[in-house]
This record gives C-alpha cells, sequence and structure tokens, in this order.
C-alpha cells in the first residue's frame, strides 16, 4: 500500500508540475478549449486515484473542481474570473494536501468548504457579472495561498524513498552494461585463447572471475530495473473493486489470470489508468445489482475477469465483466445528439461499429453522473492513453451477458522467451510461445510423405505440413528435411505445421527490438536481437513464415481432420482420445513413462546440485529454488550431469524427474495393464512399440506418497470435468485406481463428481466434492464437501464412503 | 545545417552529407544477410550493443545495382527515428567545411543523382554533389520519425 501512495502523489505531483504551465496560460485565456480540457482530465484523474485510497478531502475538491469545468465544457456555464480563480485555487489545495501526504506532515487548513462554496457562488452569479466586481470573491480564496507555500518549503527535506528517473537514462544505463557484458566475453575468448597455463591466465584469473560475477549482477538488475510482472498493476486490483462494489451496493469477484507475464515498467504505468478506468466503468455501469441479476437469472456476485497473456510480441489484456452489456443503440442516439456522427451516418452502423462509439469524446452511456464515473470524458482519455504507446483496444458486446475489452501492447523492450537455431549456415531465434514441441531426427522413413508441392510430416499419427526453414528464406539446407529435428509450430489459429532446421542451439530469454521498416515490410520477421557474443539475429515471425511458405490454411485444417479421423477408426476399441506421453530410462535402467501434461520441459543439471537427505529422499537446487527429486529412490546418482524432467502439476506444485536418458515422445493408446504389488509410483503398465513401458503415477509423485492399489471390488462411477488440467492429469489416475470408471459428461449418472472450488455440479452427480488449493479451510465453506486437493487420507476416504454407497 | 559537410565516396562519385546528418564513421566488419529484405539492404551488424541495418545507398537511392556491394568496410552511420542505418561507402575522405550555398547543377546527373542530390556544394576540397540522406536510405519521408 506505501508503495501505491507513493506512486499516488508522486504522480500527482508530476502532474502538478507539468500542468502549471497550463493554468497559467488557461488564466490567461479562459476560452481555451484546449488547456480546459487538460486541466479537466487533471481533476479527473486526481478524483479517479483519490477515490481508490480513500481521501475524503481530496475527493470533494476535485469533484467540485469537476463539476464545474465540466459545466463549462458542456456550455451550461461561462467562464468568468472568480471561477477560474477558485479552480486554481482548489487545484493549489490539492498540491498542498498531496505534499502534506507525501511528508506525512498534518493536512494543512480545513476550509474546503469555503474554497468549494466560492466555485457555486460564482456561478450563482451569471455571465453579465463584470469580472472587476468578483474581485471581492478573490480576497476571499487567497488566505488558503500561504498555507500551501508553508506546507511545500516545510517537508521538501524530507528524503523521498524512491526517486523517478528519465527513461533515457535507464536505456543509456542498459546500452552501456550490455556493451560492458560483449567486452567482457570479448576478454574471456582472448583469454581462453591465451591458454589456462599462461602468464596472462595466472595473474588475471581470479580477478576476472570476480568482475565477469559482478557484471552479471549487475546486469541482472538493469534488466529486472526495467521489467515488472504485471502483479504489480493487478495486486492493487482486488481491493479496488471490493471498495468500489461496496459503495455501489453490488457483489463483484474478480478472477485474475496471467500476473506473471512481465511488461516494461513504463508500459505498466501508462496500462495503469486506462485498466483502472474500464474496471470502474464495469462495475458502475455494467455489472447490475444483486436483485437485478437474480431477476436476469444470473448468479448474486458479478464477474469480473482479468487477464492477460504473451502471444508473439504482442500482450494481450482481457477484462471482462458479465454484467448489462453495452446498448448499441442508445450509445448511437447519445452521438447523434453529441454531433459526433450524422443522421445518415448513424443509420448505417454496424453493431460493432456502434459499440466503437463509445471511444468518442463526450459519450458515456451512463444515464447518471456518479462519483464513479460516468461524465464521459472516460473511454475517449483510455483509447488515446492506449495509442500513444503503440496498442489498440477493442469491444465485444452483448446485450445481457456482458463486455469485455481487450487491449493489445507491443513488447517492444519486453523479454521474449526464444529458440535459437541454426538454418542455412545462419543463426535465427523463434518465440518459444510459439513451439509446442521439438521433434529430434530420427531414421523414420515413414515420417514423411511427399503431396504434390508440399511435403507432409506425421507426427504420433498427425499429418502436419512441412518445411525446411532455410528453403523459406531461400538459403541452402545444412542438411535434408529427414535428417533435421522438427519444430511443432502453433499459431493464433490453431494451425500447426513442421519446421525443420538445422540445428536447435540454445533457449534464450531475448530483448527484442524493432527491426527497420524495409526489412519489417518482408513480414518475415518480428524484431531483432543481439545475442551473448554481440552478432545480431533476427526473431522470426511464425505467421509470416507459414504465409510465405502456404504452410497452414485450410488444407493442414483438412488433413488433421483426416489424420483425426484415421486415428479414431484405428482405435475404435478404445474409448478415448491418445494421450501423449515422455518414454524415458530410468536411473535403475526401467524403462517408464510419464503423462506429457506433467512436463514442463527437459533440463540438464550439475551433479553437485543434488542434496540426499536422512530418510534416503533427494532434493536438487535449481532456479534459486529447493525442489524434491524424485527417481532416484534405489539408485546411484550419476557423477557429472543429470538429465531432468521438470514436472508441474499446472498449478502451484513442481518437482524434477531424474532419467538417464529420454527416448521419445508416444501415444498411450489403449488400456493399461495393472502395475504389480511391488511397483510403488507405478500407475500401470503400458505397450510402447512392444515394450513393457511404466507409466508414472502422477498423483503419488505430487502427493509425495506412496501409492496404494486397491482392490477394484465394483466400478462405481466418478465425474470430473475435463476442462480442468490438475484433475485431468493429476487426480484421474487416482480415481481410476481406486476402481471407478471416470465420466467427463456431466449428464451421464454418476456415484460422485469432483469439482474445483467454483465450477457447476452436474446434473448427475450423487456426492460433490469440491477440491480446495488451499491447505487451510476458507472462511465460510464447510468441510464436509471439501477437501484439499493432496489430502490423499481424505480423497481416498471420499472415494471409499461413495463406492460403498453405490 | 551545418558548416562541416562529411565528404564520401558513393558509385565513384563524391557526395557531401551534412554533418548534422551523420551519427559517426564506422568500419563494418560481421554482417548478418536478412534472406527476403529488399536487395539495398545488406544485412545487420552491430554498433555497440545497438543493431544497425547496413545499407547499400548506390541500390538505395537506384544509381546503380551493384551484385558484388560488399557489406563490409567503411560505413556512414545515420540516425532514423529509432533505427541506425549504416550507409556502405567506398571510401569516407575528410570533413570539410562548406563554401557558400548549395547551387543547382547545370547538367544532366541521371535519374538516381537527380533523388539523391539536393545540388552542388562548394568545399574547400573541391566541389561535391550534396547528397540526400533519406533518398540513400530509400525510405519515405513521412516515415523519418
Amino acid at each position: 500500500m506505501d508503495d501505491l501512495l507513493a506512486e499516488f502523489t508522486a504522480e500527482t505531483r508530476e502532474m502538478l508540475e507539468a500542468i502549471g504551465g497550463e493554468l497559467v496560460a488557461w488564466e490567461a485565456n479562459p476560452t481555451d478549449r484546449c488547456r480546459l480540457d487538460t486541466i479537466f482530465r487533471f481533476v479527473h484523474t486526481v478524483k479517479g486515484n483519490c477515490g481508490f485510497f480513500d481521501f475524503p478531502r481530496l475527493e470533494r475538491l476535485s469533484h467540485a473542481a469537476e463539476s464545474v469545468l465540466a459545466d463549462l465544457r458542456s456550455d451550461r456555464r461561462q467562464v468568468d474570473r472568480a471561477l477560474v480563480d477558485g479552480v486554481l485555487a482548489i487545484i493549489d489545495r490539492i498540491g498542498a494536501i498531496v505534499a502534506a501526504i507525501e511528508s506525512e506532515a498534518p493536512e494543512p487548513g480545513d476550509d474546503d468548504a469555503k474554497l468549494i462554496a466560492a466555485l457555486a457562488e460564482s456561478g450563482e452569479m451569471t455571465a453579465q457579472t463584470s469580472c472587476d466586481a468578483m474581485l471581492p470573491g478573490h480576497a476571499d480564496i487567497a488566505p488558503s495561498l500561504p498555507a500551501y507555500v508553508a506546507a511545500d518549503s516545510g517537508p521538501a527535506l524530507s528524503t523521498p524513498r524512491s526517486i523517478r528517473l528519465p527513461v533515457e537514462l535507464m536505456d543509456r544505463v542498459m546500452a552501456g552494461v550490455s556493451d560492458m557484458v560483449l567486452a567482457r566475453n570479448d576478454l574471456a575468448r582472448r583469454l581462453k585463447a591465451e591458454g589456462r597455463g599462461g602468464l596472462v591466465g595466472e595473474i588475471c584469473g581470479a580477478p576476472f572471475a570476480r568482475l565477469s560475477s559482478i557484471i552479471d549482477d549487475v546486469r541482472e538488475a538493469t534488466t529486472r530495473m526495467r521489467m515488472q510482472r504485471l502483479e504489480h498493476l493487478f495486486g492493487s486490483l482486488p481491493r479496488m473493486i471490493r471498495d468500489l462494489s461496496a459503495d455501489l451496493g453490488k457483489q463483484v469477484m474478480i478472477d485474475i489470470s496471467g500476473a506473471d507475464v512481465e511488461l516494461d515498467r513504463e508500459m505498466i504505468e501508462m496500462v495503469r489508468d486506462p485498466l483502472t478506468h474500464i474496471i470502474r466503468n464495469a462495475i458502475d455501469h455494467g455489472i447490475e445489482k444483486p436483485s437485478a441479476r437474480l431477476g436476469h437469472g444470473k448468479r448474486e456476485i458479478g464477474l469480473i475477469e482479468v487477464a492477460a497473456r504473451q502471444t508473439g510480441n504482442r500482450i494481450l489484456i482481457t477484462i471482462a465483466d458479465d454484467g448489462l452489456g453495452i446498448d448499441g443503440e442508445a450509445l448511437t442516439k447519445k452521438a447523434l445528439a453529441a454531433g459526433v456522427v450524422t443522421e445518415e451516418e448513424a443509420a448505417s452502423l454496424s453493431q460493432a461499429e456502434q459499440l466503437d462509439l463509445i471511444f468518442e469524446p463526450g459519450i458515456t452511456t451512463a444515464e447518471k453522473v456518479s462519483e464513479i464515473s460516468g461524465r464521459g470524458v472516460g473511454m475517449d482519455v483510455v483509447r488515446t492513453n492506449i495509442e500513444k504507446i503503440g496498442g489498440t483496444i477493442a469491444l465485444e458486446s452483448t446485450r445481457g451477458e456482458g463486455t469485455r475489452f481487450m487491449l493489445e501492447l507491443p513488447l517492444t523492450l519486453s523479454i521474449i522467451p526464444a529458440l535459437t537455431i541454426m538454418a542455412g549456415g545462419q543463426n535465427f531465434a523463434l518465440p518459444r510461445s510459439g513451439i509446442a514441441e521439438i521433434v529430434a531426427a530420427s531414421r523414420d522413413e515413414e515420417r514423411f510423405t511427399q503431396a504434390g508441392d508440399a511435403l507432409l510430416a506425421t507426427i504420433r499419427g498427425q499429418r502436419v505440413a512441412c518445411a525446411h526453414l532455410a528453403d523459406i528464406l531461400g538459403l541452402s539446407p545444412g542438411r535434408a528435411v529427414g535428417k533435421c529435428p522438427l519444430l511443432i509450430a502453433t499459431l493464433a489459429n490453431g494451425d500447426r505445421f513442421a519446421l525443420a532446421v538445422d540445428r536447435v542451439l540454445d533457449h534464450e530469454e531475448l530483448v527484442v527490438k524493432p527491426v527497420a521498416p524495409a526489412i519489417m515490410a518482408t513480414g518475415l520477421y518480428a524484431g531483432t536481437t543481439l545475442l551473448d557474443d554481440g552478432s545480431p539475429v533476427m526473431m522470426l515471425d511464425l505467421a509470416g513464415l507459414s504465409r510465405r511458405a502456404g504452410l497452414a490454411g485450410q488444407h493442414t485444417r483438412r488433413n488433421r481432420q483426416l489424420a483425426s479421423d484415421a486415428e479414431d477408426i484405428g482405435q475404435s476399441a478404445y474409448a478415448g482420445p491418445a494421450r501423449p506421453i515422455l518414454v524415458f530410462e530410468a536411473l535403475d535402467g526401467q524403462r517408464r513413462a510419464v503423462r506429457m501434461d506433467l512436463v514442463a520441459r527437459i533440463e540438464r543439471s550439475p551433479a553437485s546440485s543434488v542434496t540426499r537427505l536422512q530418510d534416503g529422499r533427494c532434493q536438487i537446487v535449481i532456479d534459486g529454488r529447493v525442489e524434491t527429486l524424485a527417481g532416484v529412490a534405489s539408485a546411484d546418482l550419476p557423477q557429472d550431469t543429470l538429465v531432468l524432467l521438470r514436472l508441474s502439476d499446472g498449478a502451484a506444485a513442481h518437482l524434477s524427474y531424474a532419467v538417464r536418458r529420454i527416448i521419445d515422445s508416444a501415444a498411450l493408446n489403449g488400456t493399461l495393464f495393472p502395475a504389480g504389488p511391488d511397483d510403488e509410483g507405478v500407475e500401470g503398465i503400458a505397450l510402447v512399440d512392444g515394450l513393457r513401458t511404466e507409466i508414472l503415477d502422477a498423483f503419488a509423485l505430487f502427493a509425495g506418497e506412496q501409492a496404494r492399489v486397491p482392490d477394484p471390488v465394483q466400478r462405481p462411477t466418478c465425474y470430473l470435468p475435463d476442462s480442468d488440467p490438475w484433475i485431468m492429469a493429476v487426480l484421474m489416475p487416482l480415481v481410476e485406481q481406486a476402481g471407478y470408471r471416470v465420466t467427463h459428461d456431466p449428464e451421464v449418472e454418476a456415484n460422485m463428481a469432483f469439482l474445483d472450488e467454483r465450477a457447476h455440479p452436474p446434473s448427475g452427480a450423487g456426492k460433490v466434492i469440491r477440491l480446495r488449493s488451499e491447505a487451510a479451510l476458507g472462511s465460510g465453506s464447510s468441510a464436509e464437501n471439501e477437501i484439499y486437493r493432496y489430502d490423499r487420507p481424505a480423497l481416498m476416504a471420499a472415494l471409499g464412503a461413495a463406492g460403498a454407497a453405490a | 545545417m551545418s558548416d562541416l559537410v562529411l565528404l564520401v565516396r558513393i558509385a565513384g562519385r563524391l557526395v557531401a552529407f551534412d554533418a548534422d546528418d551523420v551519427h559517426s564513421v564506422i568500419d563494418i566488419d560481421d554482417v548478418s544477410p536478412v534472406p527476403h529484405a529488399p536487395p539495398h539492404v545488406l544485412g545487420l551488424s552491430a554498433l555497440r550493443s545497438r543493431t544497425v541495418t547496413v545499407i547499400d545507398p548506390a541500390a538505395a537511392a537506384g544509381i546503380i545495382q551493384n551484385e558484388n556491394c560488399s557489406p563490409c568496410g567503411r560505413a556512414v552511420a545515420v540516425e532514423r527515428g529509432p533505427h541506425l542505418y549504416a550507409l556502405r561507402v567506398e571510401e569516407a575522405e575528410d570533413v570539410a567545411a562548406r563554401i557558400g550555398e548549395p547551387i543547382p547543377i547545370a547538367a544532366d546527373i541521371g535519374a538516381g543523382w537527380r533523388r539523391a542530390a539536393r545540388g552542388m556544394q562548394e568545399t574547400a576540397q573541391g566541389p561535391a554533389l550534396l547528397g540526400d540522406v533519406q533518398a540513400f536510405l530509400h525510405v519515405e519521408n513521412t516515415h523519418a520519425d
């Protein structure tokens, strides 16, 4: 909260400084519309911000000034000297109060009412009153000024807790640090060439290592200086929504996702106000009162969903509410009244165009002006601010169902996780988010089919279009497609294609910068970046590549359909879809597999990072965290390097599983044979390529316990929603082991159902158990039908009870 | 407009650039080609920690299309908006003082040079065509910033 407050005061102070000149210019020429708008936005912003912090004095002052200025803007009132003085006095007072808040000094003077009254008085006297006659009013206000001066000079000595820096300076520091890293790398290469036994190496080795690690620290710090996770922005939303909804007598719940997406700090600052504004509007105009919601057949509690994700080189933030929706017709009428559109234009507007009118200046959907919003200044300011940073804003709305705003922001200067590869003798980078999987070169000749001019690759039963990256780029491929690793790319529209490359080099976090327009025009590139050795590398745009090579589109989609049809026929005996698994050789030499859904990534780690505890379990230090290391129970650890499967349950739990080597990925289709009583931690045995393969028991792994195989006496049914990855990957095997038949169809009659905390119960279920992600029981929920998702005894007891009842 | 001009040689001719337009004179020694880029884009290089787009100015202005223009060698770095470009020149001779205003050229210098030259500039080193950086970059004026 302190941080937010400091930001608020700093921002207000900055705005006051910036607005100083505007105020003087406005005083000189009160009819200047442009200046009036600027000042209006200032008080509007202050009002919005202080409402959130609960500063009633600031709110009253800014509301009064805003009302008067709004009247001026809509020509409901004439400007006069006293009014100008009154507004200036209020802005001075706002400055004094903010300065007092900043220095934690007592707030100055408490004659706010007088200031506000001065505005109203001047309004009662009409425009005929001459400016001179208003001078007494001026004198009334004047005494407030010394208070401001005093407050300003006193606390100026206190030290600020944070400082604001111009972005140019930070850019310079960052460029300097990057140069330092390049020079360091160059030096490192030279020292290496000199040889370890050389004199220079002996003298400089240790200091160089020290310098090197210092540079790494500084570099990391400077990178962090600019980047911020969106949670800094999202963190303040729940409180804001709580306060606003309480004020308005509504019940609103917020659902935030993607808070870990990183964005340029400056960008976050620019998004803060628009986001706040949209959410205010959603609560004020979108979400209905609880009684009205019940009347519409909705849940009493409104839901606002804020989600962020990275797609290619853009960040997408969506803000959705399940409220009233926006009335396009009403909006058009208002726009017509305000003169934004003509009669003919209004008649020809499509529904989307009607909704877009909300971004025109001076238009509001609110019937009444409230403290919260509804002066019709919001959305045009929002759009201006978003476009200023090169972003776009769009909305969708369905009457009665809700509204969804989509902000798309450029990722310039954001750090993109990338894959560096080599093709045709050149290095390139690809955004990792677009690569679903990397398939190693295989000797399998049947993987490729030539269909006309197109090459198709068969990846686990699916046929996808395939091309060598070097061919697309007009370079000569280093190797034939059949001998290359394949990258399976997934586009935003769901199209998939395979890209053959000569070599996959590395995973890197790259700072991608825009590239010259002449190169951008090729449509193949998303930007450029410098690798650690200082060489420039182009970041490829996957959608552009697929367009250039004709890899995606109708034909791929049709092929995919054909392939999956063929698969369905081939596997008609098997009810469910094929599930991908990763086959590997465990440290004890066993051939095992794990469900692909659980594998976050595959990594190598030095054996020295592993510690064996007294009870025989192992832990590993990885990514600055201590994680459980599984797969080492009865085996000796390798001496040098470990191959690790980083497993994640899709929620909070992570662990590493040590393996000897990765064999391949495969599809698990067909029934599992039950594991033997001694096969602890094994869900079942599958035949993969005709070989016995043990499938790891995900539940046992994550619960940190040993699995027990119960005797399946009967086959009761359990409903599990197939939308939740945790339930599908972790819980389902356990339920099946407990002897249940699993259904994903809510209509089917089931003995019991497992759901997450919020989902609607299926119609056919007997006993419904909700799964908490927190171990502690939340307030207001009963222990009876809620179980912590890793509370194995409770889960087993529930399964046992429902099974016995059946 | 600066009193000084940088004299360079492009396609065998002496060209003067306003010193204010020039970021620096650099030597390019390592260029990564950019597949499918327009022919006047020779590739990307790095200047300190910035990416530089290396341009063949003669091709960009449509003077001659030299297939064998080597991307490596002497270049004039210029900044346009957020982007840094390097114009590959045959020589960067010297910085010279302007003598008088640029004057119209009293002869037909060819279509390419008409686009790229803003007149004849008399300098302490003799006369040179006053080069238009925009034309040599092959960027539209509207895009400049």
